[in-house]
């Protein structure tokens, strides 16, 4: 067989670790800036593109996307082609892929703070960029796949299986969840409403985690820590079980997001019972990484690069068991909305994600330059600001988070809440916040010395563009050789390995999402739900803009101390006319659920332009552009039409005109009554009439109902 | 490569080899297929007992039962919370500390939205000052609270709202000890609507 030579790209390679780096130390400053908000309201306030609601989705999307994305793109263009032996496919869809990556993200970073969002945790990029978005990632795919279609090796190496599942899961979990009607440049409706739009955002907020988080970094897992370690991995059918086990039970456990809300209560069970059987799938993952270093432990003392795998094989352990047993329903009666959720996210993301990211790098950079890393001392120290740096962030987060629910929870003897004002419990824990920005801090020096330490790596060596290999050539059998087990001869037909893939990742989704859709007692209608008014439509559009959700729930529990709190808990058939649904998932703020009518519009018209002047000590961000920035009154029509498309009845409104003019008439109503009260400056041109409109009409629905059917 | 941790038995070299990476055919531990196994059974149990043989209750009948067990130590007909005290509550303006104490906390956790921390007055009017537009009485100041003013955007806290009698008159005895305070950036008097109390 003649011995045929090529070449592995490593300038794409680089590429990616820049991109990784840089966009890893924004996003997170980002994070930093957020959280100094939370201590400092008044911080960078006032400028309304750098308010906590905007920046809040920038920085979750620059760690995922940017920071973690180009990370497993680095990941996968190194050691994808070396496992196959044979270069990328295409250079050309390569550089496309790294530089449609790096325009998405730019274009996030001028999008998320003017305001374009769609609300959806993880998925706020609006229409246009989900368009973009989908493009660069099938370019991504198909690269591979072609890659893996003209390979030098017979069969797929495990790490190879998780890249196959990334891929095709992600791209089915991007498009269905982002399925929308676009109304204008800047705003969509989604296709699905209320309790629906919820699951699927959930089914795709929960597989971001699996499938971008999780499946792509245990592929890196698998082919880093044998590489560095040089040791065999542990065991071949512990690495097939976890795997298919891990694709298929992940799907399922999205409604886990949902626990104790109007979802219908069958599919928050399966999300509860799916997590729970999701921890022997994670642990695969982590004890065939640990017990790989059997014998090496010696070297992981000595070398980075096993420490932040070990450190992140160990957390990853750590936070898929955290996972599951947050998903009990007790337990995430306690956790849900609190801060404790927050130091969760961070342990697999720091530790995790942040770990093996920076073992990646530690081991890549070194060998593109052809030097040994520039200094091992440096590398050790920021292994301690790292860890060092989670902690901080982590156990007072979790502390607050369990203080936060006990005093929502808490009731006196005489049988009244103990915390009434909502504020008491924020102020409490603001020293946990206080922690917390330290521990960021931390974790951010930690990887500046990553900086430096790599840039002088790179200083000192010469880098290859290219490396050379050799490999002869793949037979192509004609038949099958049937002595080999099943999955053997599986790892040899990558065409039906990605169909087998695709059908265990969408049985889940269909299963809990058809029947949410199509069978009408799941979400019983209320007769007294009327759609929104073409102003209080405007003033929601201004919430998600806003980025309000991202302190404010609308999603009342069944639980005394929350309907004590907010009144009656939130039914399924009150949301059929939300697009998208905004149940929110931290309260930072008390839920909105309920909140019109308990405040009169003067209230609010203080609130909003200084929160203190009415909640002394509070940590929510003033909004004063809504005094002085006018209404999108010319868009409703185009807004009304995208959602009569959908099925809301509008049709009190038979033209464009109509809609406006109803929209004014109601504007002029509120800031006239405003003005009798004294305040001279109001103004129905101005978004804070529209946005009073909105929170006025939150709830209000419910309450002219005679009879509620119960959930 | 060295061959010591692969001769244990167990430990058998498979003839994979991917870009210098081997596999190893051990077995999966005993102990995760067992835990395995037993998530499974208990996903099964779950699902059988709250959705197939109905022994477990569902988050409505839940919320059902905790609303039912905070009622029933003082067999109130309302609200948990707003159970009226057994003996009718003396309309007088209380001045012991206590009493006090309990208005100003339940004052603080509601009524200084609209009133101010210090009673000064916001969108609600300043309580400190010798005018009212409803009467200073304790009647009629009870009345206020218990009632609200919808209308104007006060809602009504008492008649199976939050509140008990009992608590209004604390809370109304608590705003009386207020009177001539003078808070800072108190709310000037709408001399159209508030009178003078006697
Ligand atoms: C940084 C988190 C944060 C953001 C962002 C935020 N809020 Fe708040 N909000 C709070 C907190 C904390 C409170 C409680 C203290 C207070 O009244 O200000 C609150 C209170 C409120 C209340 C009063 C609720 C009640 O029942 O007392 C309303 C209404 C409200 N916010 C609306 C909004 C709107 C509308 C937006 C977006 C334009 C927004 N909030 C953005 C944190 C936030
Ligand atoms: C949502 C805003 C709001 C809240 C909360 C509120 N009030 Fe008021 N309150 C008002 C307004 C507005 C008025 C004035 C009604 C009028 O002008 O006729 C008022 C009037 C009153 C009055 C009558 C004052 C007078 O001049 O006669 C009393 C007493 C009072 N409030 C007590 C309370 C107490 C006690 C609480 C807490 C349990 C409370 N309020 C909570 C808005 C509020």
């Amino acid at each position: 067989m003649p011995i045929e030579t090529f070449h592995y790209d490593n300038r794409i390679v680089r590429q990616f670790a820049v991109a990784t780096v840089v966009w890893g130390i924004i996003g997170f400053l980002v994070g930093l800036i957020v959280a100094l908000k939370l201590l400092y309201p008044e911080f960078l306030g006032g400028i309304a593109e750098l308010s906590y609601g905007r920046m809040r989705p920038l920085h979750t999307n620059a760690v995922i996307f940017a920071f973690a994305g180009n990370a497993i793109f680095l990941g996968i263009y190194y050691s994808l082609p070396r496992l196959l032996k044979a270069p990328m496919w295409s250079k050309k869809l390569s550089a496309f892929n790294f530089w449609g990556w790096q325009a998405i993200i730019v274009g996030a970073v001028v999008t998320l703070p003017l305001g374009i969002t769609t609300s959806k945790e993880y998925a706020e990029l609006e229409w246009f960029m989900d368009i973009a978005i989908a493009v660069v990632w099938v370019a991504f795919g198909w690269n591979m796949l072609a890659t893996i279609f003209k390979r030098r090796e017979e069969h797929l190496y495990v790490a190879i299986w998780f890249y196959i599942a990334t891929f095709v899961t992600v791209a089915v979990l991007h498009i269905v969840n982002s399925l929308a009607i676009p109304a204008t440049f800047t705003t969509s409706y989604p296709i699905f409403a209320g309790v629906q739009d919820a699951l699927v955002q959930w089914w795709y907020g929960h597989n971001a985690v699996a499938f971008f988080l999780t499946t792509p970094f245990l592929g890196i897992m698998y082919y880093f820590i044998p590489k560095a370690a040089n040791r065999p991995v542990y065991s071949y059918k512990l690495s097939i079980i976890h795997f298919w086990s891990l694709i298929f039970i992940y799907i399922w456990a999205g409604p886990h997001h949902l626990l104790y809300t109007s979802l219908p209560y069958w599919a928050q069970s399966l999300g509860t019972v799916f997590s729970v059987m999701l921890i022997a799938p994670s642990w695969g993952g982590m004890i065939n990484g640990l017990l790989t270093l059997r014998g090496a432990w010696d070297r992981v003392r000595e070398s980075p690069v096993l420490k932040f795998m070990v450190v992140g094989v160990t957390a990853y352990g750590m936070s898929t068991f955290e996972g599951p047993v947050l998903s009990l329903k007790t337990v995430n009666a306690i956790a849900h909305y609190t801060d404790y959720i927050i130091a969760h996210v961070h342990l697999g993301a720091l530790a995790w994600n942040g770990g093996l990211t920076f073992a990646l790098l530690y081991y890549i950079i070194p060998r593109l330059y052809n030097v040994p890393l520039y200094s091992k001392k440096l590398a050790n120290y920021h292994f301690w600001f790292a860890t060092l740096g989670i902690l901080f962030y982590v156990v007072p987060m979790y502390i607050g988070g369990i203080m936060q629910s006990l005093m929502w929870k808490e009731f006196t003897p005489e049988g009244v809440l103990r915390y009434p004002n909502f504020l008491q419990t924020v102020t409490q824990i603001v020293p946990m916040y206080a922690l917390r920005a330290v521990g960021g801090s931390l974790y951010i020096i930690g990887a500046l010395f990553a900086v430096v330490n790599l840039w002088k790596t790179a200083k000192s060596g010469t880098f290859q563009a290219e490396d050379a290999d050799s490999a002869p050539a793949r037979v192509v059998h004609t038949t099958e050789d049937t002595t080999q087990p099943f999955h053997r001869r599986l790892e040899g037909k990558p065409a039906l390995f990605t169909v087998l893939t695709v059908f265990a990742i969408l049985v889940g989704g269909i299963v809990e999402f058809i029947p949410t859709a199509m069978v009408d007692s799941n979400v019983p209608r209320i007769a007294s739900v009327k759609p929104y008014t073409p102003l209080e439509l405007a003033g929601r559009d201004i919430y998600i803009s806003e980025g309000c959700n991202n302190c404010h729930s609308q999603m009342i529990r069944p639980f005394r101390s929350e309907t004590e709190r907010y009144g009656d808990y939130s039914k399924a058939g009150e949301f059929v006319y939300d697009r998208p649904h905004l149940w929110g998932s931290k309260r930072t703020g008390p839920d909105l659920h309920r909140t019109g009518g308990k405040y009169p519009d003067s209230w609010h018209y203080l609130h909003m332009r200084d929160p203190n002047s009415t909640s002394p000590g509070s940590v929510m961000p003033s909004y004063p552009w809504m005094y002085t920035r006018d209404t999108d009154f010319a868009s409703l029509p185009a807004k009304l039409d995208a959602l009569r498309y959908l099925g809301t009845p509008y049709d009190e409104f038979a033209t464009g005109d109509e809609a406006i003019a109803h929209a004014k008439a109601q504007a002029a109503g509120i800031a006239d009554a405003l003005k009798a009260q004294g305040f001279a400056d109001a103004d129905p041109d101005r978004q804070i009439i529209a946005m009073i409109a909105y929170l006025q009409r939150l709830g209000a629905d419910i309450r002219r109902a005679s009879q509620v059917p119960a959930k | 490569m060295s061959s010591d941790i692969y001769d244990d038995e167990k430990d058998v070299l498979l003839d994979h080899e991917y870009d210098g990476i081997r596999e190893l055919g051990n077995p999966m531990p005993r102990w995760w297929v067992l835990g395995f196994w037993f998530t499974i059974v208990f996903g099964l149990a779950y699902l059988a007992h709250y959705h197939v043989l109905g022994t477990g209750p569902s988050d409505v009948e839940e919320y059902l039962a905790e609303m039912d067990a905070a009622r029933a130590p003082t067999g109130g007909p309302e609200q948990p919370g707003t159970t009226e005290p057994a003996a009718p509550v003396q309309l007088v303006f209380l001045t012991d500390q206590a009493s006090l104490d309990k208005g100003k906390t339940l004052y603080g956790g509601i009524c200084f939205a609209c009133h101010g921390a210090n009673g000064e007055g916001l969108v609600g009017p300043n309580l400190t000052d010798a005018f009212a537009v409803a009467g200073c009485d304790i009647e009629s100041m009870v009345t206020s609270i218990r009632k609200g003013f919808p209308e104007k955007g006060m809602p009504a806290f008492g008649g199976g709202g939050p509140m008990n009698d009992q608590q209004l008159v604390e809370l109304a005895s608590y705003l009386h000890s207020l009177q001539g305070s003078n808070p800072a950036n108190a709310k000037p008097i709408d001399p159209a609507r508030e009178l003078p109390c006697p």
